[in-house]
């Protein structure tokens, strides 16, 4: 069995709302995951059940094949880092890095402390002083040094610049490679993770959109740039979802992939075939979503 | 790797407010109590030995509050988080118990050279030396475990369920108490204590029995509480 993660028919709610409804999924071993999706659209429900911090209302999860509630031999393979992880007041962050190490069995103390360095964190400095940014840089140095099988990011990097936040992408990828694991990458930075991802998940409204291979959504929209005139010649009917234009060219995405004889098409009317981003299709997936929903209400 | 012991060092962690806290509260307020002493002829008796314990009853509301998030959160285990944290506070209970007896048996032989009863007390102090450090160890552990117990009810219903929690608690006494009085029944009560006088150990045994039922009480409570 291959899945570490394996849920059928998931459902939270609150007293006055759904805030996940019915969402089956599964999580191989050893991939990169994006969970995506709007504030608010059910995220964070999912990944606290997953981590037996939230309880489902109905539905069935199993994390390496177990109920995770209760479960240590469940449990001590999960890190979740979540942007509104607390801290013990009178903690330093040398002492969240020494409890760390006893509650993670997978825990590498040098590369925690070598992380320490490259995010520059002051070690002695007590949790309650410290920035946002490097509130959240102690969470992702936790998250990576735990080596932990199953670790899931939660918009980790709240208050971080560019600087720090690339640091993140690089250091989890040359750890990723050493140390295979599976890694869940939930933030509403698409663009920027995208390139990490080889699994998206969209979450939108408390339901799952999207389940698909990075590499085959990259394919499933595409943007063609030209002339005004022959760019719109060439979208007639296509499900066009994106419009720019700017003096006479224009720019237009739609779904669909491009075949051999659409790009020689393209190449005939002189236009130029770019790459979507990952962030255009979801942000497109999820307006799709909002307007099936209306429909379905009217 | 034991998880129990790590959310026991997890607690331990906080030597300010364990180890040096409430000693630096209960030493202030027996230095104000030598200084009147030491102005005052007669003997004094005085209740400082209470800062301590009603630190540790918020020492336990507190410890929830700030630790049960950052263990959950980190996926540990709800039971060693638990077991961890009372096994703390039964640790805790018998070190700080036995400063206590030392500094009373000291009081005891000096007096502190100013006539002062501050850790020695009547009542409190009656027995041997373990009889004391029973009765320190059983108001001590109550405490904290009391103070835990009442932050589980705010972790699992929030502000509005304490409230209700302790509307409960006084309304049931008014109507225990409303019984009594209908009945004539103080005299009664007051005649079987003169008769049957318990001890301040025995009291400590009820003190912890106390504990043990506030202990399970937080288990349940904290059993589905979210993080």
């Amino acid at each position: 069995m291959n899945n570490i993660v394996e849920i059928t028919g998931l459902t939270k709610k609150y007293r006055d709302q759904i805030a996940v409804h019915n969402v089956s999924f599964a999580l191989e071993a050893n991939k990169i995951y994006g969970l995506l999706g709007r504030n608010g659209a059910g995220k964070t429900t999912i990944m606290h059940m997953i981590t037996a911090q939230a309880f489902p209302t109905s539905g069935e999860l199993k994390v390496f094949g177990e109920a995770p509630y209760e479960n240590n031999r469940v449990l001590s393979q999960l890190c979740f880092i979540k942007e509104s992880q607390k801290y013990p007041d009178n903690y330093r962050v040398v002492d969240v890095l020494d409890i760390a190490e006893t509650f993670f069995p997978n825990w590498d103390r040098e590369f925690a402390y070598a992380l320490v360095k490259d995010f520059q964190l002051p070690l002695k400095r007590r949790m309650k002083r410290l920035s946002r940014g490097m509130l959240s840089a102690v969470g992702i140095i936790v998250g990576l040094a735990s080596r932990a099988m199953l670790t899931i990011f939660d918009e980790p990097y709240l208050g971080l610049d560019a600087v720090a936040r690339s640091l993140f992408y690089d250091r989890l990828l040359e750890d990723y490679a050493e140390n295979p694991r599976t890694i869940v990458l939930s933030t509403h930075l698409i663009d920027e993770v995208s390139k990490l991802l080889e699994h998206v998940l969209v979450i939108d409204n408390g339901e799952l959109i999207l389940n698909e291979d990075a590499e085959e959504l990259r394919g499933q929209a595409s943007t063609v740039v030209g002339a005004a005139a022959k760019t719109e010649a060439f979208a007639i009917g296509r499900q066009i979802i994106h419009r720019e234009s700017m003096g006479g060219l224009a720019s237009i995405t739609f779904m669909g992939r491009l075949d051999a004889e659409d790009r020689k098409q393209a190449e005939q009317l002189g236009l130029e075939i770019a790459p979507v981003s990952l962030q255009q299709l979801v942000v497109h997936l999820s307006k799709r979503n909002q307007g099936n929903k209306e429909a379905i209400a009217l | 790797m034991n998880r129990i012991s790590s959310v026991v060092r997890m607690h331990l962690k906080d030597r300010l407010g364990w180890f040096m806290l409430p000693w630096i509260i209960l030493g202030s307020s027996f230095v104000v109590n030598l200084g009147i002493a030491a102005f005052v002829e007669e003997p004094i008796t005085t209740g400082g030995l209470a800062s301590i314990y009603i630190y540790m009853l918020v020492g336990g509301i507190v410890s929830l509050v700030q630790t049960y998030p950052f263990a959950i959160g980190f996926t540990v285990r709800r039971q060693d988080y638990l077991i961890g944290t009372l096994a703390t506070m039964t640790g805790i209970s018998v070190y700080s118990a036995i400063v206590l007896v030392l500094l009373g048996a000291i009081e005891k032989e000096t007096s502190w050279g100013v006539d002062l009863s501050f850790f020695h007390l009547n009542y409190l102090s009656d027995g041997n030396l373990l009889a004391q450090w029973w009765v320190h160890f059983g108001i001590m552990l109550s405490m904290l475990v009391g103070g835990f117990f009442i932050s589980s009810i705010h972790r699992k219903f929030g502000k509005n369920g304490m409230f209700a929690f302790f509307i409960a608690v006084s309304l049931i006494l008014s109507v225990a108490i409303f019984i009594v009085s209908a009945n004539d029944g103080w005299d009664a009560i007051g005649r079987w204590l003169k008769d049957h006088p318990p001890t301040a150990a025995e009291l400590s045994a009820g003190m912890l029995l106390l504990s043990v039922i506030f202990g399970f009480a937080s288990h349940l409570l904290l059993r589905k509480a979210a993080v």
